[in-house]
């Protein structure tokens, strides 16, 4: 089939509302070459399980093609025309199953030296202007460091040319609560839902649950525990090479992965799932599911109030050992963590760039039971740094 | 971040590795002077020259190398091994970027193609069968050690022309992993920490076929001299993988000296799993590596004063930038800092202190050894690295 020959009865297969979304974009749709239709029908095939956020970034982007010109769109598109394919991947049924035909189409274009010219097109596609509506604060929280002792003065380097240096930051047992209650105070009486997210790398601290939406890796340990059965049966059953375990893992329900034990929310029960199919390294490491937790939030929900925290993740041990659930003695590794979560920090912030305008962001990053932070903030000039003793209601009154 | 911003950040982050290399080291940039040393090993003035190849083959950034905030990591090559070679900035792998396939692409001088997770010999000669039918050399003369048993079919090619020249590869986890079970199965938890798999495919893993078992331990016997119960104790002292590859190249080099040899390192891979602390600590040890490497090659007679060592990284890793990756995690993007990497050149006629910014590509290396050594290299796509030959 090529794009052109798309009808409303291509996507009987697709879930409701996924299916209403395609047949309202249909003339779109089959604008599209065939070499990048099946990445916008791998985005719409999951329209039921996207968050509000990101099921209004994709339709903006279907909007704002549609509204081009012909001529301006065509010239968008026109390099998608240029990429060759073998036959018999053009004649895969893309409709039904856009991924593994996308897997194999990357695996083609990295062969076949057209990899890069793919990428530019694609850079030249995803280029939406700016939404005009008016932008949302948002406030993100990273503590790091949890069990770590040692001296750590490169912490934060990479933020701190961003923001104000914070040394003297006063950490009390009060902190965690003080931390959720800045996040509530933050988003008002009235948060939409999906808007206010705590992340925990290991068990999450007292919290009220109302409104938050939490993802901890203490949570979350049946559905990994689950997908690491499936990549160790993987592996132990023959080669099938990376494409083959991604392919077995996307098929993983949320009954199957065990997220319907941890939340009722079928939106939550994707996300969880995802997290460990899609993470490299999530399964295995805290530090790896925080960071990706982050950045997938980030990316797909665009909460307005984030509260990460990072804790030690197991050492190393043979990739066997570590896939190997029933065996495996988790041994943390509180320092080599804290290197961890500082890049994971500066991931977070490239994250948040990527959803907000700097006028509207106030990041802090805090090393769990020290002094030091970074507070990073339209107000927070770059590059200094503050010696007084602050405790977190004056930072935030001084510097957001 | 747009693209444009990226490639300008990237090239200020290009210029100052650049300018920070002339000012620590003292180095200088290569221009017309730089040319050409004539091939004294090729006009038979030198003995036999020898050429020991090291990549890493796990991608490693500017960042956590040569840019700034890197430096800290590579103190042994920085101060140690820089200022006795020479040091190209900008080296560009136009190709699938995959441990493998791009390796493969290392040792053939052709950009190979294939999938990157299935092992298989490549399509083109490689730099062993070369160097064998060009120069008649025995077998034993080129080896390569390579850490997963992704890499077993690496010493040869499917090229017709080139059948039974290859080199022989050593698989230090295979082989550790059969004296082992050998020995005493049931302690292989003390050697955890250097069977170290693939990261990106878990697919390769170092298990063993009763047959795989015998021919490690054969290899074991014949080729490095070592009974089980000495490799197994000197195994023991070593912290990692890569610590195992330099162990077995020391002991190859010892027993056979081969005249060709390429060492693939490997533990910075574990940024696949998204521990930034663990990659770094692995590129710590590969600088150190590097360094021990270069002082063995100083410390045997039959390598001293007649070795070319080549450093270089399979490929980068994506940008921190990059909104389609996840940063050092990957190098699933296709971008600049993916892409683009280093190589350090050592040894006689390769003019020390030197850094050259002019981009040249991983498949130049073949040629450039072919030339010299004095053999030819019909199939490349590369070409000679003028500042080399």
């Amino acid at each position: 089939m090529t794009p052109d020959q798309l009808t409303a009865a291509s996507f009987s297969s697709y879930p409701p509302q996924a299916r209403q979304f395609a047949v309202a974009h249909l003339a779109l749709l089959q604008q599209l070459p065939v070499a990048v239709a099946p990445a916008f029908l791998r985005e719409i095939i999951v329209f039921d399980w996207r968050f509000p956020a990101e099921r209004h970034t994709f339709e903006r982007q279907c909007v704002w093609l549609e509204s081009l010109a012909p001529d301006q769109r065509a010239h968008l598109l026109a390099p998608f025309l240029q990429i060759s394919m073998p036959p018999n991947l053009a004649a895969k049924d893309w409709v039904a199953a856009p991924q593994p035909f996308l897997e194999e189409l990357t695996a083609y274009l990295w062969s076949s030296s057209q990899i890069d010219a793919y990428r530019h097109a694609a850079q030249a596609l995803l280029a939406v202007p700016l939404d005009e509506a008016p932008q949302k604060d948002r406030l993100v929280i990273v503590v790091a460091g949890k069990d770590a002792t040692g001296p750590s003065p490169q912490l934060f380097r990479k933020l701190a040319a961003h923001g104000v240096t914070l040394h003297n930051l006063q950490w009390t047992p009060e902190t965690p609560r003080q931390l959720h209650a800045t996040l509530q105070h933050h988003s008002g009486s009235e948060s939409a839902p999906y808007t206010r997210w705590y992340i925990d790398g290991g068990e999450p601290w007292p919290h009220d649950s109302a409104g938050v939406d939490l993802l901890s890796y203490a949570q979350l340990r049946p559905v990994r525990e689950n997908v690491l059965e499936r990549m160790n049966h993987f592996t132990q059953s023959g080669p099938g090479g990376a494409e083959g375990m991604r392919s077995m893992l996307e098929q993983l329900t949320p009954a199957e992965s065990g997220a319907d034990a941890v939340t009722h929310d079928p939106l939550m029960q994707h996300f969880m799932t995802m997290l460990f199919v899609e993470g490299s390294g999530t399964q295995i490491y805290s530090t790896s599911f925080v960071q990706w937790a982050a950045r997938e939030t980030l990316h797909r929900a665009q909460p307005e109030q984030l509260l990460v925290r990072f804790a030690p993740r197991q050492r190393q041990r043979t990739l066997n050992q570590l896939f190997d659930a029933a065996t495996n003695v988790e041994v943390p590794d509180p320092e080599g963590s804290l290197r961890d979560a500082d890049i994971g920090a500066y991931y977070i912030l490239l994250d948040l760039l990527r959803i907000a305008d700097p006028a509207h962001i106030t990041l802090l990053a805090w090393r769990e039971n020290h002094g030091h932070a970074v507070i990073i903030s339209p107000r927070a000039p770059a590059g200094h740094s503050d010696d007084a003793p602050l405790d977190l209601s004056a930072a935030l009154g001084k510097y957001a | 971040m747009s693209s444009s911003s990226d490639a300008f950040a990237s090239l200020l982050r290009s210029q100052t590795r650049r300018e920070f290399l002339r000012l620590a080291a003292g180095t200088v940039a290569a221009t017309a002077v730089s040319t050409l040393v004539p091939s004294a090993f090729a006009a038979g003035i030198q003995p036999r020259p020898r050429s020991v190849i090291v990549t890493f083959g796990g991608g490693a950034r500017d960042e956590e190398t040569f840019a700034l905030d890197g430096q800290q990591n590579i103190p042994h090559m920085l101060t140690e091994l820089i200022p006795q070679g020479t040091f190209f900035t900008q080296v560009v792998n136009r190709g699938i970027l995959g441990h493998y396939v791009a390796t493969a692409g290392i040792v053939t001088g052709c950009y190979e193609t294939f999938n990157n997770f299935i092992a298989q010999p490549t399509g083109n000669p490689t730099i062993f069968e070369y160097f064998r039918r060009g120069l008649a050399r025995p077998m034993d003369d080129a080896w390569v050690i390579a850490p997963s048993n992704g890499f077993q079919q690496i010493g040869f090619s499917r090229h017709s022309g080139y059948e039974g020249q290859g080199a022989g590869v050593i698989l230090p986890k295979q082989l550790l992993a059969a004296a082992v079970n050998k020995q005493h199965p049931q302690s292989v938890v003390d050697y955890e920490h250097l069977l170290q798999d693939n990261y990106e495919m878990p697919v390769y893993r170092p298990s063993l076929s009763q047959n795989d078992g015998e021919l490690h331990l054969e290899q074991l016997a014949s080729t490095l001299r070592l009974s089980v119960e000495d490799f197994t104790r000197d195994a023991r002292a070593l912290d990692s993988a890569d610590a195992l590859s330099l162990s077995i190249a020391r002991r190859l080099m010892a027993q056979v000296s081969p005249s060709l040899l390429l060492i693939t390192l490997h533990d910075m891979d574990v940024a696949h799993a998204g521990a930034f602390s663990l990659y770094v600590d692995a590129i710590q040890r590969a600088d150190r590596i590097c360094g021990e490497l270069w002082t063995t090659i100083q410390s045997m007679p039959e390598y001293k004063d007649r070795t070319g060592l080549f450093i270089m990284p399979d490929f980068g890793r994506d940008a921190d930038g990059d909104p389609g990756g996840n940063g050092f995690q990957h190098h699933r993007t296709g971008g600049a800092m993916a892409r683009t990497t280093w190589l350090l050149a050592m040894g006689p006629g390769i003019r020390q202190n030197v850094t050259v910014d002019r981009a040249i590509q991983p498949i130049d290396l073949v040629p450039t050894i072919g030339k010299r050594h004095g053999f030819e290299t019909p199939f490349v796509k590369g070409a000679p690295i003028a500042e080399l030959v």
